[in-house]
């Protein structure tokens, strides 16, 4: 290896060739060369990097440098090029020119450009604006309807015009005076003024005066007038001489003095005027005069105007008053009535002037028809009238605005009397500080103009009170448009105005109310268009207030279908309806929201329909609780039939192979077991059993929660009840060395009405429960009907026990669905957790009330009140019950139809043990088949099959193969309905599964013995039996004991041999001697050897003499006790046949 | 927080005596790196699973694991049982992305979802992924910064296929992100490389993705070379130890890019990251004991005086080290355990990039060529 130069001059400095040869001595060297070459390598890197990056700074300055000077060189020569095209009266601008850079340069360029350009602008801009003026002055100028003159500040004349020539009549062109003098030439023209020497010194002194001065009146002698306006011009504070303007007003003037005196002569015309002489005729009148009482002027002349136009209602005394007058040669003025040529009147106002003219005296008369103004007046008075009696105070005014009338009732309300205010103008009395200001300047307006106006306002009474007014005032005018009246209404409003206040209020409150309780309000008009809505409105719906207003409400918020539901509700509105309801809207963000709308009309204050008014409350949130309760709801609904649908389908699924399981237990149980295998096959058997309890709790459970369930109404003992149920537990209790007391005291002939299987479960569950839960101790049944309430008869059970009893809290939960005290509870006792609930919703069902009292450890009693009405002996379901022998099964064929391999193998090997011979078919076509080709005694029939339904089959077997044998369907559907079925299809009973072996056994045999044909009866059951030769007994039990000892067995059979023919003599004697009691105790005796060598037949007769043996009579006995015998004997004949070991 | 240390060679476990005793049952976290060809055994992950049942299980392949002190080629298992932190994890599949960056952003966005976060790794492929752009995706979620560490798995120095995992057999492609809920959890991270820039700053005029053409209108390679001078006739197995400094546009940090190859044809290198057009670059070198040094100066960054030494920490290094390192790449694993000290246990592999912030409360970066160290320790 080749060491690094710096390392290697070590090496040989320190270290010998032997010492390199150490591996690890060696391996360091390498791992300290390695760091050597990289730090070297690093050295040279950089060293080399740096050359390259000097090299290349070096190569970039050049460069730099050289474009450096070719800009610098640019620059000069730019600046020098600036400076000599630069203009000095601009300023020179300093320009450095060792200055490198053209800073300074381009701002004096951009200077410069910048002034060039504005001055421009300027000047173009002033040329034009001269241009135009001057144009438009000389046009205007020329084309005058005045005389001008325009002099200098020196007094010569600039410009004159042609109308300044013509007024004053100067030949020349009007340019021809420019450069004269003005004072001259005004002076050369003096004599053409009317006043030659007083008018031209106004005009020399108003020169003088040097103001502005205007309208100078100045006429001509040839009757022109000319106005002058003397204007001095001043030209920036300088004075620059002054502006003559002449203007020709002679016609303005002529026109005014015209129009003057016409209107003179126009109104002279208008009335009549007359002149009469002394005597009172008429020498004169005007055309007025003929017109108005259509008397020619011919007619007129010569006649006094008495003659002429006194008629019947004209007023004598007025007559007399102006004769006297007249005579008196006085003045008068009176109003009478002239009657025309034709006949018709009108009311004159006759002014008569004495005239003195020298010694004679004329009148001179005025005649004004005040017909209109008389029928005014009249009309007015009978307006008085009216207004007097009004409630409403009215005064009348004078043209003067002055008060001229006031009715009593303007003083009722007021307390101003018609002396108070006569002459006045009421305002100041009448108003006060709380009067509106405004109201009163709108009055005052209005009154100066002469126009009706109707304001309300605060009114002052004499006494300083004050009062709401409603005052109207009105100006009545004639057709010519003269005020002929004026008058003012004055109503008392303060109580409406409270009322009105009142409202005010009052909605004000309510609109407050709505905005806090977060209700938005709207008013719509007709045409459903937005007039109002409020803050709260705004908010909920997330728009502006403006961009409400106006628009369509229903188009705003709504869709679709719920434009026509608020169109339906706007109609219900034009009739007046007010209703609520829900309806689904679109906010502005279009959220969908829902609310509740209160609407209601809105009507004006006349009554008319203004529109609706809406209140509104967003309950989104509501609505949406409320669906989803609906969507939980449904949910709810579809998973209880879910759970409905699996119960049914567990029940079958589940009953099928519990069937199998129970069934095979048993038979297993049958056969020679050792202990080991008999404990397995207990607890397998038990918890099978426990499993049947629980499905069948969860089905009545749910069967009762889906109200499926329904009840009984028939018939029944309660004491047989009673007996029945003590019956069903009474193995269990005696089994834990429970005592079982029965404390019931129900008459044996007493039938109550219901539903008894219910009952019979509810109280099988109370007692089940006490056995299952007393360690030691008893369990009692007490019970009687109750007569607590005649009219409401009811039976009363009580269950009581000495177990372990329940905690107080636990009792409230006792009753519900899986509930046990203790999660051990289930472990220890077992249960489902169901059978308390079942029997509290049973108890339920029936109407009836359960109870629980309880101590921990001491016990518990459960009360159960169910209402029963009595019935009677027709009410019970059937007479009696016959007690079957399942030995009537032997020999039988039974034909059994089940597609289920292991159901077909339990019930095969049940029935095979009692004897009986068993054919299988798996559907029901296979088993018509098979009834239509052999006999048989029943019919094993499945319901669920394939090919063929049990069902169906039953039906075809009814109606083509055989009405009566018996039919018992084989069922796993536990449901309600079932058995109804079964019955219509013609079936004879049902036994559901898995079957109970006993159930199954004493169904059938209660159908063979029922039936007709194929049954017998009980008295023949032994006889039949003989018959048949069967074997009598079935030591499976004994086997089950044995446990496969054979000489066990053996002994058995020997001592039964033995020991039985004694036992029966002895019966037999006791019966002969009528020692009834001796020969039932013999009976019972004699039972369980009987029973355990499976001498059913046999059993059967013993268990008869046991329980009946006082009851039947001798005769009775006697010949039941001829059966033993007769069936013992051939019994022990086939039991000494036996030989054990085989 | 209790963490043993695994390592299964030839079908061997052992486990590490510096390790605690966990309880296998409540390990909440077990990293499991190694070879890409003993990964792929078929029930690795089930037997992972059957072990630690309520762990979260990450399985990647790398460059080589670090047990302790120790870098070797195996499978490392380390299994995390924390005291007071909370563990949640999602993966994505590059497949199902258009692009790294979509991908990343989504995994964040499962993630980040979570409250209390103090911490996240993220395990990533590092052969389908763009890991710039995973980064860029991941911090696209996370505006406060929220330390992120981690790295991109490896696949020995084969570059052909690696592998990842979550609660499952790894697979290519997979991305994996783990957030560390809690507040009793204090991480530290430091990251260094050790390499030093040389001759002027240029910008890149022409790049695409990572594949580089020009600098300052210059060809690349040419001026690479140049720069190079003898040492340019290495090329290309010396290009490791000449990576490039890139500052990406509008960035202050540099970070270091691996030269993955050269090509003479077309004058380009190409990088282990993206170099956008308008970064500024600058040649880079270093030395052996540079490296390590800076693997010592990483883990001290991570150190405060005042605190007690933390029980574990991850190191993720770069595959570029282990290769340049050779048959002293103990040497910088050792480094680090001797500043850490002999109460850290120390776990990771050798990764394809490294992933985290410069500093502590900026964003995450992806990194080449450094050791990147992240702490762990329950107050």
């Amino acid at each position: 290896m080749e060491w690094n130069r710096l390392l290697k001059r070590q090496i040989r400095k320190f270290l010998h060739d032997e010492e390199l040869n150490n591996p690890r001595l060696a391996e360091f060297i390498r791992t300290v060369n390695n760091s050597y070459n990289g730090f070297e390598r690093d050295q040279d890197l950089a060293a080399h990097a740096f050359s390259i990056s000097e090299m290349d700074y070096a190569n970039i300055n050049e460069k730099l440098q050289q474009e450096v000077e070719i800009k610098k060189a640019g620059i000069r020569e730019l600046k020098q090029a600036i400076i000599k095209i630069s203009d000095p009266e601009n300023g020179s601008f300093p320009i450095d020119l060792d200055e490198d850079n053209l800073l300074d340069t381009l701002q004096y360029l951009e200077q410069l450009i910048e002034k060039r350009k504005a001055s421009e602008l300027e000047l173009e801009r002033s040329k034009a604006r001269l241009t135009e003026t001057a144009n438009r002055l000389s046009l205007l100028v020329a084309n005058l309807q005045r005389g001008i003159l325009l002099e200098d500040e020196n007094g010569k004349l600039i410009h004159t015009n042609q109308f300044y020539c013509d007024i004053f009549g100067l030949k020349e062109a009007p340019e021809k005076y420019t450069g004269k003098d003005c004072l001259e030439l005004v002076s050369s023209t003096a004599t053409l003024y009317k006043l030659p020497h007083q008018t031209l010194d106004l005009l020399v002194k108003l020169r003088e005066d040097g103001k502005l001065a205007l309208d100078n009146n100045l006429e001509l002698a040839d009757g022109r007038v000319l106005s002058l306006d003397l204007v001095p011009i001043y030209v920036n504070q300088k004075f620059n001489g002054f502006l003559w303007k002449f203007a020709d007003i002679t016609r303005e003037l002529l026109l005014q003095q015209t129009t003057r005196r016409l209107s003179l002569v126009a109104s002279a015309n208008t009335s009549g005027v007359i002149i009469a002489d002394d005597e009172g005729r008429i020498n004169w009148c005007n055309e007025g005069f003929a017109k108005i009482t259509g008397y020619t002027r011919d007619e007129i002349l010569g006649r006094t105007p008495i003659e002429l136009c006194q008629g019947p209602d004209t007023d004598k005394e007025t007559l007399r008053k102006v004769l006297e007058a007249f005579s008196k040669g006085k003045d008068f003025n009176v109003e009478i009535l002239y009657y025309r040529k034709d006949g018709t009147s009108f009311w004159g106002r006759t002014k008569g002037q004495a005239l003195k003219e020298e010694s004679s005296l004329y009148y001179f008369g005025i005649i004004e028809d005040i017909t209109f103004d008389k029928e005014q007046e009249k009309r007015f008075e009978q307006l008085s009238l009216v207004a007097s009696a009004n409630t409403a105070g009215i005064i009348t005014f004078t043209r003067e605005e002055t008060v001229e009338w006031l009715n009593s009732a303007y003083e009722n309300i007021t307390g101003y009397s018609l002396n108070d205010l006569r002459g006045k103008s009421p305002l100041p009395f009448v108003i006060g500080p709380l009067t509106d200001k405004e109201v009163m300047a709108r009055m005052a307006a209005s009154a100066a103009q002469q126009k009706n106006i109707t304001e309300e306002f605060i009114h002052y009474r004499k006494d300083g009170s004050t009062f709401w007014s409603r005052v109207a005032m009105q100006f009545v005018h004639d057709s010519e448009g003269r005020l002929v009246q004026h008058f003012v209404i004055v109503e008392d409003i303060t109580e409406r105005k409270m009322a009105e206040k009142a409202m005010q209020v009052n909605e004000e409150k309510y609109r407050n109310i709505i905005t806090n309780m977060n209700l938005g309000l709207v008013e719509v008009d007709n045409e459903d268009i937005i007039q109002f809505a409020n803050h709260t409105f705004c908010e909920m719906s997330g728009f502006e207030l403006q961009e409400l207003i106006g628009q369509a409400a229903a188009k705003k918020f709504t869709w679709e279908k719920n434009v026509g539901v608020v169109k339906g509700k706007n109609e219900l509105r034009k009739n007046g309806i007010s209703d609520a309801y829900e309806l689904a809207v679109k906010n502005k963000r279009g959220e969908i929201r829902w609310w509740l709308i209160s609407g209601a009309p809105r009507y004006n204050d006349k009554g008319e329909l203004l529109g609706s008014i809406g209140i509104h409350l967003d309950i989104t949130n509501q609505k949406k609780l409320e669906l989803d309760l609906k969507e939980a709801r449904e949910a709810a609904l579809q998973s209880a039939s879910a759970k409905e649908a699996f119960l049914t389908n567990m029940s079958h699924e589940i009953r099928t192979p519990m069937n199998a399981v129970l069934g095979m237990t048993r038979q297993l149980m049958k056969t020679a077991l050792n202990e080991q295998q008999r404990f397995y096959l207990n607890v397998i058997n038990d918890s099978a059993e426990h499993l049947l309890v629980i499905i069948n709790d969860i089905l009545d459970i749910s069967k009762i929660e889906a109200g499926k369930l329904q009840l009984e109404y028939i018939g029944f003992k309660p004491s047989e009840l009673v007996k029945h149920c003590l019956q069903v537990v009474r193995h269990k209790a005696e089994e834990k060395g429970l005592q079982l007391i029965n404390a019931t005291s129900c008459d044996p002939n007493c039938i109550l009405m219901g539903d008894p299987y219910r009952l019979t479960q509810v109280i099988l569950n109370l007692l089940s429960n006490a056995i299952k839960f007393t360690e030691k101790g008893s369990v009692t049944l007490a019970g009687a009907p109750s007569k607590e309430n005649p009219s409401n008869p009811s039976i009363i059970f009580v269950v009581s026990d000495t177990g372990i009893g329940m905690s107080e809290e636990y009792m409230q939960h006792v009753f519900e669905n899986f509930t046990q005290e203790e999660r051990d509870t289930a472990r220890k006792y077992g249960g489902s957790g169901l059978g308390m609930a079942i029997t509290h919703q049973l108890v339920k069902l029936m109407n009836g009330t359960i109870a629980v009292k309880s101590h921990k450890g001491i016990g518990s009693v459960f009360t159960v009140k169910i209402p029963a009405f009595p019935g009677t002996e027709a009410d019970l379901p059937e007479k009696g019950k016959v007690e079957i022998d399942s030995s009537i099964l032997k020999g039988k064929r039974i034909l059994l139809a089940e597609d289920n391999e292991i159901n077909r193998l339990v019930a095969t090997t049940v029935l095979a043990n009692v004897g009986a011979v068993v054919v299988e078919v798996e559907n029901g076509q296979e088993a018509i088949r098979e009834l239509l080709q052999h006999r048989y005694d029943a019919v094993l029939m499945d319901l669920q099959m394939p090919v063929m339904g049990g069902l169906e089959a039953t039906r075809k077997i009814r109606s083509e193969v055989d009405k009566d044998i018996p039919v018992i369907a084989l069922t796993a559907n536990a449901i309600k309905g079932e058995s109804d079925r079964c019955r219509e299809a013609g079936m004879t009973g049902f036994v559901s599964k898995p079957f109970n072996e006993a159930e199954l056994i004493n169904k059938l045999a209660a159908s063979i013995s029922n039936n007709p044909e194929t049954g017998t009866t009980e008295k023949e059951l032994p006889a039949h039996t003989n018959l048949n030769g069967e074997r009598l007994y079935d030591l499976w039990r004994l086997k089950q004991i044995s446990r496969g000892n054979l000489a066990f067995e053996q002994r058995m059979v020997n001592l039964f041999l033995e020991k039985t023919p004694e036992m029966f003599n002895e019966m037999k004697l006791a019966s002969q001697k009528g020692q009834l009691e001796t020969v039932r105790a013999i009976a019972h005796k004699m039972k369980p050897s009987v029973d355990n060598m499976g001498m059913q037949s046999l059993l059967v007769l013993i268990r008869e003499i046991e329980n009946k043996a006082s009851a039947i009579g001798q005769q009775k006995l006697n010949g039941l006790i001829d059966q033993v015998e007769a069936l013992l004997h051939q019994v022990m004949e086939q039991l000494r046949e036996l030989d054990i070991k085989n | 927080m209790k963490v043993s240390l695994y390592t299964l060679k030839q079908g061997k476990e052992e486990k590490h005596p510096a390790s605690d005793e966990v309880e296998e049952n409540k390990v909440q976290l077990v990293l499991c790196f190694g070879q890409r060809k003993w990964l792929s055994e078929a029930d690795l992950y089930e037997k992972l699973h059957a072990r630690f049942p309520s762990a979260r299980i990450v399985i990647a392949s790398t460059a080589g694991e670090i047990y302790h002190d120790v870098v070797m080629d195996a499978i490392t298992i380390t299994a995390i049982q924390f005291d007071h932190t909370e563990i949640k994890a999602a993966s994505v599949n590059i497949g199902e992305y258009n692009s790294s960056r979509e991908a990343g952003k989504e995994l964040a966005r499962q993630i980040l979802a979570y409250e209390n976060l103090c911490y996240l790794l993220v395990i990533s492929d590092g052969g389908k992924v763009n890991g710039s752009e995973l980064v860029e995706g991941l911090n696209d979620m996370n505006p406060h910064h929220l330390p992120i560490t981690g790295g991109l798995a490896g696949d020995g120095a084969d570059f052909i296929e690696t592998i990842v995992g979550l609660d499952q057999q790894p697979v290519a492609g997979n991305i994996v992100l783990i957030g560390f809920i809690g507040n009793k959890l204090r991480i530290r991270h430091g990251s260094m490389g050790g390499w030093e820039v040389f001759g002027p700053e240029r910008t890149v005029t022409r790049s695409q993705a990572n594949q580089l053409f020009e600098v300052n209108h210059e060809n690349a390679l040419d001026l690479y070379k140049k720069y190079l001078g003898k040492y340019a006739d290495d090329l290309p197995g010396s290009a490791l130890l000449f990576p490039l400094s890139v500052k990406m546009p509008g960035q202050a940090e540099q970070i270091v890019r691996t030269i993955l190859s050269i090509d003479n044809r077309t004058g380009s290198m190409t990088f282990a990251g993206n170099v956008p057009e308008g970064s500024s670059v600058r040649f880079m070198k270093a030395n052996f004991d540079k490296l390590v040094v800076a693997a010592s100066d990483a883990a001290s960054g991570t150190i405060r005086p005042e605190e007690r030494p933390p029980r574990f920490s991850l190191l993720i290094s770069c595959v570029g080290r282990k290769i340049i390192l050779g048959n002293r790449i103990d040497e910088e694993v050792e480094a680090v355990n001797e500043v850490l000290g002999p109460d850290t246990l120390l776990t990771g592999f050798y990764s394809y990039g490294e992933i985290s912030p410069f500093n502590p409360e900026t964003k995450c970066e992806l990194h080449n060529q450094t050791m990147t160290i992240t702490t762990f320790s329950e107050q």
